[in-house]
């Protein structure tokens, strides 16, 4: 008996450091601090580099990251590994979190909060009928498609996402006409949403 | 037919991973974030590129910004605060109004202030503008249409309710249509029921027909 409690009070220790996934379901479950601090030692120099723009420097930056981790912590109880990915959470508060800054700070009305996260918690019945095993999947295959695009392609979304640069600007920097941008990043897109569904029918 | 067998027009690419980014202006982003709620294919894109962005995130090489040393020890000393309630957050319930425009309107669409710009065109601004853009609702009513324009700048154009035809093409409840810069169109309401759409344009727009042309300076959008 002692030994099959013990197999269910899984410590973080047990989890392996990069299995984010499980460290914020323990956060969740548990309120497990030292799997937080895995994950925020891991992703937080991320996010600050993330939130960095022309109208964000580092000492805010880093304030809006000790905000988005904050967040990560009380929103953590309806994470489910199943549906997202620890990184996806993550990503989509820091992101929510900028957008939210800018709009703030020009003096608009603006009222986002977790907009686009609510996406990931809401029960969606179309997801609730696919198997669990089926949407990790999913998952594993859109991240290992994405890595199989030309650099090119793959190059211009994370110039869009990281560098906070609008499809102007990155033609203009990598000096190819805005056409041939959007037609590279149609592209990408097409081929990863036809790499996923032929690897899924 | 049923709904789904209809032909559903969504954003382009571009615009779906920047407005992920956060790089789009504010009333271009309000439209996609309307364009998200109402449309299952659009929403499926923001979930893939959402976890695109995470999983680059997570990437060996992500950049990373160094944190002080104190960065984690103060998130660590609020984690058992109490997060202040948000008391200035309406909870508004609109029935017949997307989650993404319920804090910009007062009352149910029908029941708005609108403006008319021509005979069966009204139009209601949103409030949300920049330099050089601008949102706001448009309401045509059955068989009306805008007179021949032109914009300045690409035009979007979401159907909240009922339907529109331009050029032939057909738009319903969630679909989107971009009219790139200077191309003169004619939307007009299609079936039987009020259409309301929410615009958002660049830099202005110009009607181009003759009796157009001599509006132009009294029409305002």
């Amino acid at each position: 008996m002692q030994g099959m409690s013990k197999k269910l009070e899984k410590q973080s220790s047990d989890i392996a450091k990069d299995d984010f996934d499980s460290h914020l379901e323990r956060v969740g479950q548990y309120k497990d601090r030292k799997s937080f601090i895995l994950i925020f030692e891991y992703f937080a120099p991320r996010v600050k580099s993330f939130l960095m723009n022309n109208k964000i420097d580092a000492s805010l930056a880093e304030e809006i990251t000790q905000d988005v981790f904050l967040t990560l912590w009380r929103k953590a109880q309806q994470y489910d590994s199943s549906k997202a990915a620890a990184s996806t959470w993550i990503f989509t508060i820091a992101r929510n979190r900028r957008i939210d800054f800018i709009r703030k700070h020009s003096r608009l009305s603006y009222q986002e909060d977790e907009q686009l996260l609510s996406y990931l918690d809401e029960e969606d019945e179309s997801a609730d009928a696919v198997d669990f095993v089926e949407q990790k999947q999913q998952r594993l295959l859109l991240k290992e498609a994405f890595k199989e695009l030309p650099k090119e392609q793959s190059l211009l979304i994370k110039k869009s996402f990281f560098e906070n640069k609008s499809h102007s600007e990155i033609a203009k920097e990598i000096q190819l006409p805005l056409g041939t941008v959007k037609s590279r990043i149609r592209l990408a897109m097409n081929k990863l949403r036809g790499l996923i569904n032929d690897e899924i029918l | 037919m049923r709904q789904e067998d209809h032909k559903t027009y969504i954003a382009p690419d571009n615009y779906f991973i920047d407005f992920v980014a956060g790089n789009l202006n504010f009333s271009d982003h309000l439209v996609i974030e309307t364009h998200v709620d109402l449309n299952a294919k659009a929403r499926s894109i923001v979930d893939d590129l959402l976890l695109i962005g995470g999983s680059l995130m997570e990437d060996e090489d992500c950049p990373q910004a160094a944190l002080n040393p104190s960065c984690l020890e103060g998130v660590l000393s609020k984690l058992d605060e109490q997060p202040d309630i948000n008391t200035d957050h309406k909870k508004q319930s609109l029935k017949n109004c997307p989650k993404s425009l319920q804090p910009y309107l007062e009352d149910e669409m029908e029941n708005l202030p609108w403006k008319k710009l021509v005979n069966g065109v009204y139009q209601y601004e949103l409030g949300v503008e920049c330099a050089h853009s601008k949102a706001r609702l448009m309401m045509i009513e059955p068989g009306k249409g805008a007179p021949m324009h032109a914009h300045g700048g690409p035009e979007l154009t979401l159907v909240l309710n009922g339907a529109f035809e331009d050029e032939s093409d057909i738009y319903r409840q969630g679909d989107l249509a971009v009219i790139m810069d200077y191309h003169p169109h004619q939307p007009t309401a299609y079936g039987t029921d009020v259409c309301y759409c929410l615009a958002s344009n660049t830099h202005g727009i110009e009607l181009t027909s003759w009796w157009g042309k001599l509006l132009n300076p009294f029409i305002k959008f």
